[in-house]
């Protein structure tokens, strides 16, 4: 299941990503910093898709709100676990 | 306020096709597909009879082949893709996104345009019922990733989005869709500095 997050934030990922941060109350943002893209709400799979992140692509997440730290950590984690199994 | 970067990576061995992907990425900024050219009016159908999820993916992967993007095996593919993963395509309300991975089936990228004459259960907690079903196919990741991003800004915009579910024809939903390529494309231009 590794291979598909091989490819970036297609279809799958962008699902559980924006999944994974609608459990958290604080605003989540990100962008494509490869592209420059803008920001965008990283709940909203749509948003997450039209960032078309692929592989190699940087990018970047800020969080706000009364578990700001825990979901960045839980995110940042999500991605650099190859989305733990989640795919 | 807390910000991170990080970067989506993977390892060689995990892809063995990595290197395809990689000299593709090469190229990712230049201009994304027009949605238009991959489009094609064969494969937009509309008011289509579908029983259940099963039936409104094949429609979905009917139009992919009429209009010479797919063969018959990735309607097959979207299909066990949702047995196997679930309904996660249903990626906006009333929106499924029916996709596979890129294989020897994808002839070249396109889109398929399927709207359901009645709303399908997908068996989706929130987005549940579909009225329309998006085909999705690309031959390698890269071009997989940027056409899913030009699709998603497309239905991200609500009042297009109904303007386009409204549509009588094939026809309407293009016309509707090269309308809004026109204003994205003017909209680029007054950004620039």
């Amino acid at each position: 299941m590794k291979v598909m997050n091989a490819v970036g934030l297609h279809a799958r990922p962008a699902a559980v990503f924006a999944g994974e941060a609608g459990r958290f109350a604080s605003q989540i943002r990100v962008r494509n910093a490869t592209r420059n893209s803008p920001w965008v709400d990283a709940k909203s799979i749509l948003s997450v898709l039209t960032l078309g992140v692929e592989q190699h692509h940087e990018i970047e997440i800020t969080t706000d709100g009364p578990d700001e730290e825990q979901a960045a950590a839980e995110l940042q984690r999500l991605i650099s676990t190859d989305f733990a199994g989640k795919l | 306020m807390v910000e991170s970067f990080l970067h989506v990576d993977a390892r060689a061995d995990d892809a063995p096709w990595i290197r395809e992907v990689t000299l593709t990425s090469a190229s990712t900024e230049q201009a994304r597909p027009h949605l238009s050219a991959l489009l094609p009016i064969a494969a937009i159908r509309l008011n289509v009879p579908a029983t259940d999820w099963r039936d409104a993916v094949r429609a979905s992967g009917d139009a992919l082949v009429a209009g010479g993007i797919t063969t018959p095996a990735y309607t097959d593919q979207m299909i066990a893709i949702i047995e196997q993963l679930g309904p996660y395509i249903v990626i906006a309300p009333g929106i499924a996104l029916a996709h596979a991975r890129p294989s020897d089936a994808v002839l070249r990228p396109g889109l398929s345009w399927v709207t359901l004459a009645q709303p399908a259960r997908f068996g989706h907690k929130d987005n549940d019922p579909v009225t329309l079903v998006v085909g999705l196919a690309a031959p390698d990741s890269s071009s997989h990733v940027q056409a899913l991003a030009t699709l998603a800004g497309l239905l991200e915009d609500r009042p297009r989005r109904e303007t386009l579910l409204r549509a009588k024809t094939p026809r309407d939903v293009l016309a509707a869709i090269v309308e809004y390529e026109r204003e994205y494309a003017a909209d680029a231009v007054k950004g620039m500095p």
